[in-house]
């Protein structure tokens, strides 16, 4: 059987980046394998630009982004396959992939998933109606507009106010689609206060919060939709439906970590998170498989992506140095708070970069460490917003005092 | 002219059509989808049932019972999958065990193998089978199949052997003269004999041959629930509620690539096109599933879909044959376990008695088996023979660009991303197609020689790019 | 001259009002001075960033992304598709390659936002 020390599973911009700091830490032996027929992943298809404020300092495209990301992954000669699929992961980190020249198995000895996400359907969400063409997720839509230069409708609902609809909002209006409007079954947007000025007012869009669609119509392709109003407990009010016609729907509802291979790896999964369970070297119930990126839980920015790659990368090496295993200290989250990652922290790490996302829309708050009872740390916190991953490192100092069970807590008081 | 046109290639037509494939005549199938195998005949359970349920003296309880052995054994011949993973029929208090009881011995008349199981055994048996669940009927040889499998694997035979496959031709008028005239918008055909099986139409097409035709089928509408395969552990065995009047009820099955599928509710509709979900419906599947499984841990739905069946109101399927026009009429549940014994009936209560003809040695088309199915070194053995097999095109289902292009170009051919999803399977599992779609479109654009604007995604108007540069005005 | 603009340089989104009055912009609402930059060039001169593809040959991809090197005024942004719409590449481009120079006027050029290299088999 082949052999490598670390394979990364999906070259977008978790893996690279995690490849390429693993190389420059001087790991030689990497595979990196990648299931599309290039390297970069679906930044290839965002073509707007917004992204690597925070890691660049810039504005770059996504396509600006990964590319960067892509030369110096050839500049340091990392071994890479593309076409290349992940069928399988056992327990003992054997990967199984096929690709044009054969299908295989590789021992590994640590694992890096970075299989990113992938987009909630129609069929998540339970959307009831005729199955007609016409009904895509905002991605796919996406992929054939900007990679393949094919637009899929002229006059275009969209349903989710994330960033995805609203950008492709803008992006089909200015391929001369009509958007008709975006709805949104939350009663705040989703998205970036930027992207709804300019991909939204920008294009007289309109938005319709506590909406959702209840129906599509059609014969062969979608006729029209109708769209109703929710009530608290976000469920349609039917008196207020209202009726569109349109010739497609495209949705950007969510998206999900792609965690099929992590599965048959064994690996524990968070229910909150849909992602692996991880301590704060990112490693998951499976020790020497890490993982990074959306496969891990879902971002709103790629910088935070790429820079929990390079944690990785660090993490591994680590492990290389030292496998013992230590007791982990379970960390949990409490209040308005969706999750907390880690969910456990390894008394290994020197600090810990807590990541959370709050439950609702909140103007001022106040997080609180806690452990044995104790308020190790207090911190305020203003605007944060469900949709805005917030994030804030435990020095040492205060890990010090951490002995047992961690808890997160957010609050508005 | 040809001896038989057969109009509709749904399971019966596939089955018709293969069994004539084995003889002398000469065949049409007409058949007004793009896709064969595209109304009721893709929008079902895909159970074999082994027939403990229709009435004495039908013909349903005749050709269940004898074609869900045919479609065994035709499985086995085309090595096509059939899950034999039995079923229960559950009961949750004294008066359905009496009810399970009396069909036990109904079953015992059929010599239909079944087993009245213990609470104990059955929760061993089914772990996550409703708590208020008491006692349950098992039928170990209930099996299941993917309808479209088989269904393609008959009709690539069929055309293999050379039967004509006309796609995209509905009928619209019939002449009697001393054959018979279909005609179609874009041709006519000539032929001694039309058999008459197009499911949701049988009783409209009947007309166009005979105007006073006074059957009125009766269509009900059953939707169902589709949930991701990491569920697959969830279900062992096919799970029934009690049969009643209005159908078998909502039921659990595992499919043979490992989703489960919940449903049907049944509901009366009046429009046969009319395939539509409802939220009642799917509410209604939601909560009476409950009455025979445990509510999964988590919600995995990837898809909801309904199904229409077309019933007769004698409830019995009608076979019959006015002046060699043979209308196969009402073939709802069983219809799709009883399709060979169909074909068979039909062939030699018809057929025979009018044209006796010759049996002919053909050769088997081997319908391709999946990767998927294959050990790694089978794999292997392909991809070193060409590449496109280890290329996976679509990660869900585990299916290579190779599988997909084999189907374009397969005997009875595919040429629509609904067609291919049914073939091969992208897009029906987690993604829908998420991933794989545009990389069908690109199969297809270029297997058919066709620019992507005029790939299909279901019939002939569902077309659904448009090029960039149609967009601005700079011509 | 009154304009209400909401501010997009930070998440909060600010709803600030700009005056003007003989020629002097004031804004009111906006919670730091770069909503008060903000507000008044988007009320005098609203610029976008431009991103699009074009065609492009002989590459993995039928379209290649481009980026604008600068905002431009909103009011070009769909004769400048049009002109990019009568673009069509060769591969191999290189990122950040001009490929239109000047468009519309606008003093803001046209890049290739990635690199795409030839390939043998188109």
């Amino acid at each position: 059987m082949k052999q490598n020390k670390v394979i990364i599973i999906g070259g977008g911009s978790a893996g690279l980046a995690c490849a390429i700091a693993l190389r420059e830490k001087g790991i030689q032996d990497i595979l990196l394998l990648e299931k599309e027929n290039e390297l970069g992943g679906i930044l290839n298809q965002c073509i707007h630009n917004g992204f690597g404020l925070h890691m660049y300092k810039k504005e770059y495209t996504g396509p600006m982004y990964a590319q960067h990301h892509i030369d110096r992954f050839m500049e340091l000669q990392i071994p890479y396959i593309i076409d290349a699929t992940v069928l399988d992961i056992s327990e003992d980190k054997i990967v199984t992939v096929s690709e044009p020249k054969g299908i295989y198995s590789i021992q590994a000895e640590v694992i890096v998933l970075a299989m990113g996400a992938r987009e909630r359907t129609r069929g998540n969400i339970q959307i009831p109606g005729d199955r007609c063409v016409g009904v895509w997720t905002a991605g796919n839509a996406q992929k054939y507009l900007n990679m393949d230069g094919y637009l899929v409708g002229k006059r275009i609902f969209i349903l989710g106010s994330g960033d995805i609809g609203l950008i492709m909002a803008r992006r089909l209006s200015l391929a001369k689609a009509k958007v008709v409007g975006v709805a949104e079954i939350m009663p705040y947007s989703n998205g970036l206060t930027r992207n709804i000025v300019q991909c939204l007012h920008d294009f007289d869009i309109p938005l319709y919060l506590s909406h959702t669609i209840t129906q599509i119509k059609g014969d062969g392709r979608v006729e029209g939709i109708t769209l109703c109003q929710v009530d608290e407990n976000r469920q349609p009010m039917f008196e207020t439906a209202k009726h569109f016609g349109v010739d497609t729907v495209l949705l950007s509802v969510g998206l999900i970590p792609d965690n099929v291979l992590s599965e048959k790896a064994k690996v524990s999964l968070d229910l909150k998170t849909k992602g692996p369970l991880v301590d704060s070297e990112l490693m998951t119930s499976t020790p020497g498989i890490f993982a990074c990126g959306n496969v891990l839980h879902i971002h709103d920015l790629v910088d935070h992506v790429s820079m929990e790659g390079i944690l990785v990368a660090s993490s591994i090496i680590k492990y290389f140095e030292d496998q013992d295993s230590l007791d982990l200290i379970p960390v949990k989250s409490k209040g308005f708070l969706n999750y907390v990652l880690p969910q456990s922290i390894n008394p290994k790490s020197d600090t810990v970069l807590l990541k959370y996302r709050v439950s609702k829309p909140m103007t001022k708050g106040f997080l609180r460490i806690i452990c044995n009872d104790q308020v190790l740390l207090k911190i305020p916190k203003v605007d944060l917003h469900p949709s805005e991953m917030q994030s804030f490192n435990l020095t040492k100092v205060i890990l010090d005092k951490i002995n047992s069970n961690v808890i997160v807590e957010l609050s508005d008081e | 002219m040809f001896d038989i046109i057969i109009i509709g290639a749904g399971i019966v037509g596939c089955n018709l059509a293969y069994q004539l494939s084995l003889t002398n005549l000469k065949v049409l199938v007409l058949e007004k989808n793009a896709e064969i195998l595209n109304e009721v005949s893709s929008a079902n359970s895909g159970i074999i049932h082994t027939g403990y349920d229709p009435k004495d003296d039908t013909l349903k309880a005749l050709l269940n019972v004898k074609g869900a052995a045919l479609t065994k054994e035709l499985c086995e011949y085309f090595q096509v999958p059939f899950l034999q993973c039995g079923s229960m029929v559950v009961a949750h208090d004294d008066k359905e065990i009496d009810m399970l009881k009396a069909l036990q011995i109904k079953a015992a008349q059929r010599k239909i193998p079944c087993e009245l199981l213990s609470q104990e055994i059955l929760r061993q048996k089914e772990p996550h089978i409703a708590d208020s669940v008491i006692k349950a009927l098992f039928f170990p040889t209930t099996g299941v199949i993917i309808p479209w499998e088989l269904g393609y694997a008959l009709m690539d035979n069929a055309c293999f052997n050379g039967v004509t496959l006309k796609n995209s031709e509905a009928v619209i008028a019939v002449e009697k003269k001393s054959s018979y005239i279909v005609k179609t918008p874009k041709s006519s055909y000539e032929a001694k004999m039309v058999i008459n099986c197009t499911g949701l139409y049988g009783d409209k097409v009947a007309r166009l041959a005979q105007a006073d035709y006074p059957i009125n089928l009766i269509y009900k509408k059953g939707e169902y629930q589709v949930t991701d395969k990491t569920d697959a552990s969830y279900l062992n065995h096919i799970l029934f509620p009690l049969p009643t009047e209005k159908g078998k009820g909502v039921l659990a099955v595992k499919t043979v690539e490992g989703n489960l599928l919940f449903g049907p509710n049944s509901n009366i509709v009046e429009d046969p096109t009319h395939q539509d979900t409802t939220s009642i419906g799917l509410a209604e599947v939601n909560s009476r599933i409950h009455e025979i499984i445990k509510p999964l841990p988590q919600n995995r739905m990837i898809r909801q879909f309904a199904g229409i069946r077309p019933g007769s109101p004698t409830k019995d399927f009608i076979i019959e044959n006015h002046e060699k026009w043979v209308n196969v009429i009402g073939i709802d549940s069983p219809g799709l376990a009883s399709s060979p014994a169909i074909a068979q009936y039909v062939i030699e209560q018809f057929v025979q008695p009018e044209f006796h003809p010759e049996t002919l040695n053909r050769e088997l088309y081997i319908h391709p088996k999946p990767l998927l199915l294959m050990s790694l070194d089978e794999r292997n053995a392909l991809i070193k023979t060409n590449p496109n097999y280890g290329k996976i095109v679509c990660l869900c289902e585990d299916v290579s660009t190779q599988e997909v292009i084999n189907a374009i170009h397969s005997p009875c051919s595919t040429r629509s991303i609904k067609g291919i999803k049914r073939r091969v399977r992208p897009g029906s599992g987690r993604c829908q197609g998420g991933f794989c779609e545009s990389k069908i479109v690109d199969i297809l654009s270029k297997e058919l020689n066709i620019p992507k604007q005029q790939v299909l995604y279901d019939n002939d108007n569902t077309s659904f790019l448009t090029p960039m540069e149609d967009l601005y005005e700079t011509k | 001259m009154n304009k209400q603009v909401i501010c997009i340089v930070c998440p909060k989104g600010c709803k600030v009002l700009v005056s003007e009055e003989n020629g002097v912009y004031t804004t009111t609402g906006n919670a730091c001075n770069r909503g008060n930059i903000y507000g008044i060039q988007e009320a005098i001169e609203p610029k976008r960033m431009l991103t699009s593809t074009v065609k492009i040959n002989g590459a993995l991809h039928q379209r290649c992304p481009v980026v604008s090197s600068g905002p431009i005024k909103k009011e070009l942004i769909m004769e400048a598709l049009k002109v990019l719409e009568t673009i069509s590449l060769s591969a191999p481009v290189t990122i950040e390659q001009i490929i239109c120079h000047n468009i519309c006027d606008s003093g803001v050029d046209i890049l290739v936002s990635r690199t795409m290299g030839k390939t043998n088999d188109l």
